[in-house]
């Protein structure tokens, strides 16, 4: 707070305040044509001093951005994310400001001085994201021949060789200095190869698919009685649906994933002993709760615990399906390109 | 909306990037939790950007080598004054103050005249009071070093203690679990598995923080341990593996994730029904780590210019540059920190600087009364350079 006061910010308006004084939620400020307009209510909040700040430490007159130009780009991704906050939030300077303190300044000047074709910033971003982007790229394709054409593709949608409209488009564009550049580059890359993995995958033909499998075997008999595992499928399903969100990402990430506890924990940024922990925790409570589940519905305690020892090949459970949240959040972006 | 249309709409690029790198604010970040935990595309969307990450990380550690090797061989030393000049101020304290505390009072009768008067009388009386005279009058002159030796390294012992690594390693790495606990890390010793296909992946763990901590010092401080099987040495000697077998290990990765991709394949069953894991070893060994390292303040120092230490986000430091009154160090995804108190307590410093950083140093251009004060460098993966007086802020050089 004192910081805040330091750099200029005033920092004792309230959330409420704020409101009333003119600022805007991002859910209404989108336009007919779907871009993102700048209400001028916006445009004095952004004070001179936190300009001043901002545009100092972004070095954006390297790349030949203008205050202004560079102002409405602040102002646009600020916009367009909210300044962090729920959608539909007042958000107060304080907030505003920290938002924009919190953004990468250098990568997002870099990164739209590239879109907008300045030729010393294509240069600098040559020299610092080159051979980082192709390393990447084989290592998310497993392969050199793969990686650097996946990593050529990329450039090219970079340079902005697709058109829209008449326009030259870069995804450089779509970057809003959240997370650092190069990570926005690999993400971007991964998802490249997913998508493409995906959509070639879907086109492979019957025979390919089915080659060199063997027929399926005729189910065995289960051995515990089919009432009992149709209680214990509801009992687990009602179990993983009272699970937290970060609960139900390990759960997934671990057992349908088949990932390590090195990389989920590199995915949630935690330390891996903190996943072994909450794994262990987690599948406890997981069975304790199937337990009280199935006691709920009349079986004695150790009916539950024999009806828990059922071979799990005999359930007829889609735990991936069970994992997906029942509120699901609306993203702007397709699966497939 | 319903619940399937939750697959056609995914995060943007920018949305998983932050939240792989904790840039979110906490509804943000528990949106995209929340879509990870029902879409496998995202999910190894953010698992490919991690491995790809990590795969970049023995090409920092080649460069941040190469300008290690560039250096003199002392340059690493430079600040070995700092504990020697310690220990050279216990010992002269001790020297100055130890008669006094011993209870000797030194004559201020010149010695010579007594010995002059002993010498002419009876040979057989001679050594034990000449002895004592002597003794007792070397003693009260502090400047001289043979019988000052005892009694000083007497005092200075407990304070050079924690300046010496092998010792702290040891400390470090004293093997709090037992053998049972060793296999527990990557989850074998969960739910029991239908397809054994953890390997490979677990493979991946393999050197991703640590394989910038200064080899050869660290070689040394882990050597004299014992418990060859315990979980951080072995950790840590994965870590310090080394670049080759990574890589592969990364190729391995994406093999494994196309693998994956085409469907659930469940080699891991949710058992409810088996066994809890047995133990927690991992956890009690990192409790272990973190204990010592806060018994030990006046070693951390010293542990952070080997590197070899934890950070206040858990990860291991790969790069650290410590002054007087301050320490920088960096982890494995090049995020630094800030700690004024000896390693105790470390504050995260915001980037100000393009690209990851993958190394941290101290520099100071010239020697003297009037030499500017020492500066921190911090070098990014393409080896531009930013400096800075106080660790917080940071200017391109």
């Amino acid at each position: 707070m004192a910081y805040l006061e330091g750099v200029g910010v005033l920092s004792s308006q309230s959330v409420a305040a704020s409101a009333a004084s003119g600022l805007t939620a991002a859910s209404s400020l989108t336009d007919a044509s779907g871009s993102i307009a700048i209400p001028e209510a916006i445009r004095p909040n952004l004070l001179e001093s936190l300009q001043e700040e901002l545009w100092q430490e972004s070095g954006a007159a390297d790349w030949g951005l203008g205050r202004e130009e560079f102002n409405t780009i602040l102002e646009r991704i600020g916009a367009a994310q909210n300044f962090g906050r729920p959608a539909g939030e007042a958000v107060s300077r304080q907030q505003q400001a920290a938002f924009f303190r919190s953004v990468r300044l250098a990568d997002l000047v870099l990164a739209r001085a590239c879109a907008t074709g300045h030729e010393g910033a294509w240069e600098h971003f040559l020299a610092v994201y080159q051979q980082s982007l192709v390393r990447a790229a084989i290592a998310i394709a497993g392969n050199e021949t793969m990686g650097r054409e996946l990593a050529d593709q990329l450039y090219a949608e970079l340079y902005g060789l697709t058109t829209r409209d008449g326009e030259r488009r870069s995804p450089l564009d779509s970057y809003r200095g959240r997370g650092s550049l190069i990570g926005w580059l690999r993400t971007t890359l991964a998802q490249r190869h997913v998508d493409h993995y995906r959509r070639t995958r879907r086109e492979r033909s019957l025979e390919d698919a089915t080659e060199g499998l063997e027929p399926p075997a005729a189910d065995p008999e289960p051995e515990t009685p089919c009432a009992d595992l149709e209680a214990l499928s509801r009992a687990i399903e009602e179990a993983l649906r009272e699970r937290e969100t970060e609960e139900r990402l390990l759960l997934a990430a671990y057992y349908i994933d088949e990932r390590t506890q090195f990389e989920i924990a590199g995915m949630l940024g935690v330390h891996e002993a903190t996943v072994s922990r909450k794994l262990r925790r987690l599948v406890d409570g997981l069975r304790r709760q199937v337990l009280k589940n199935l006691q709920r519905t009349g079986l004695s305690r150790r009916a539950a615990e024999e009806a828990l020892g059922a071979d799990p090949r005999d359930l007829d459970l889609n735990l991936k399906k069970m994992l997906q949240n029942p509120q699901p959040e609306a993203f702007p972006e397709k699966a497939s390109r | 909306m319903n619940s399937n249309s939750q697959l056609d709409f995914h995060p943007d690029a920018e949305s998983l990037n932050a939240f792989a790198e904790q840039a979110l604010g906490a509804a943000e970040r528990e949106q995209v939790l929340s879509h990870l935990a029902g879409c496998s595309r995202c999910r190894q969307v953010v698992y490919l950007a991690q491995a790809a990450a990590e795969a970049e990380i023995p090409a920092a550690v080649a460069v941040s080598r190469a300008t290690a090797e560039d250096r003199p061989w002392f340059a690493n030393w430079r600040w070995t004054w700092v504990p020697a000049a310690a220990l050279a101020a216990v010992a002269a304290l001790a020297v100055t103050f130890y008669p006094w505390a011993s209870g000797f009072r030194p004559k201020q009768t010149p010695v010579a005249p007594e010995v002059a008067k002993v010498v002419p009388q009876n040979a057989m009386q001679v050594p034990k009071p000449t002895f004592q005279k002597h003794r007792n009058a070397e003693t009260a002159r502090p400047a001289v070093p043979p019988v000052t030796l005892k009694p000083s390294a007497k005092s200075v012992q407990p304070a050079a203690r924690p300046t010496l690594p092998v010792e702290t390693g040891q400390l470090q790495l004293a093997p709090s679990a037992g053998p049972e606990a060793a296999g527990s890390v990557h989850g074998e010793s969960y739910a029991p598995l239908s397809l054994p296909s953890a390997s490979g992946p677990s493979a991946t763990g393999l050197g991703v923080t640590g394989t910038n901590i200064g080899g050869q010092a660290n070689a040394v401080l882990f050597k004299p341990q014992p418990a060859a099987n315990s979980w951080p040495q072995q950790t840590l000697q994965k870590r310090m593996a080394g670049g080759p077998a990574r890589t592969a290990a990364t190729t391995q990765v994406a093999q494994t994730n196309l693998r994956a991709m085409g469907g659930p394949q469940a080699a891991r069953t949710l058992n409810f029904a088996a066994a809890m894991p047995r133990s927690e070893a991992q956890p009690a060994s990192g409790t272990s780590l973190e204990v010592s390292m806060k018994r030990l303040p006046a070693a951390v120092p010293v542990l952070a210019g080997l590197g070899g230490f934890k950070l206040s986000n858990g990860a291991m430091a790969v790069s650290a540059a410590v002054t007087l009154h301050q320490t920088l160090a960096l982890d494995g995804t090049g995020a630094l920190f800030l700690s004024e108190d000896g390693g105790l307590h470390w504050e995260p410093v915001a980037q100000q600087w393009t690209g990851r950083a993958i190394e941290v140093r101290t520099t100071r251009a010239a020697s003297g009364p009037a030499a500017p004060p020492v500066t921190f460098e911090l070098m990014n993966e393409a080896g531009l350079t930013w400096v800075s007086a106080d660790g917080k802020a940071w200017k391109a050089k």
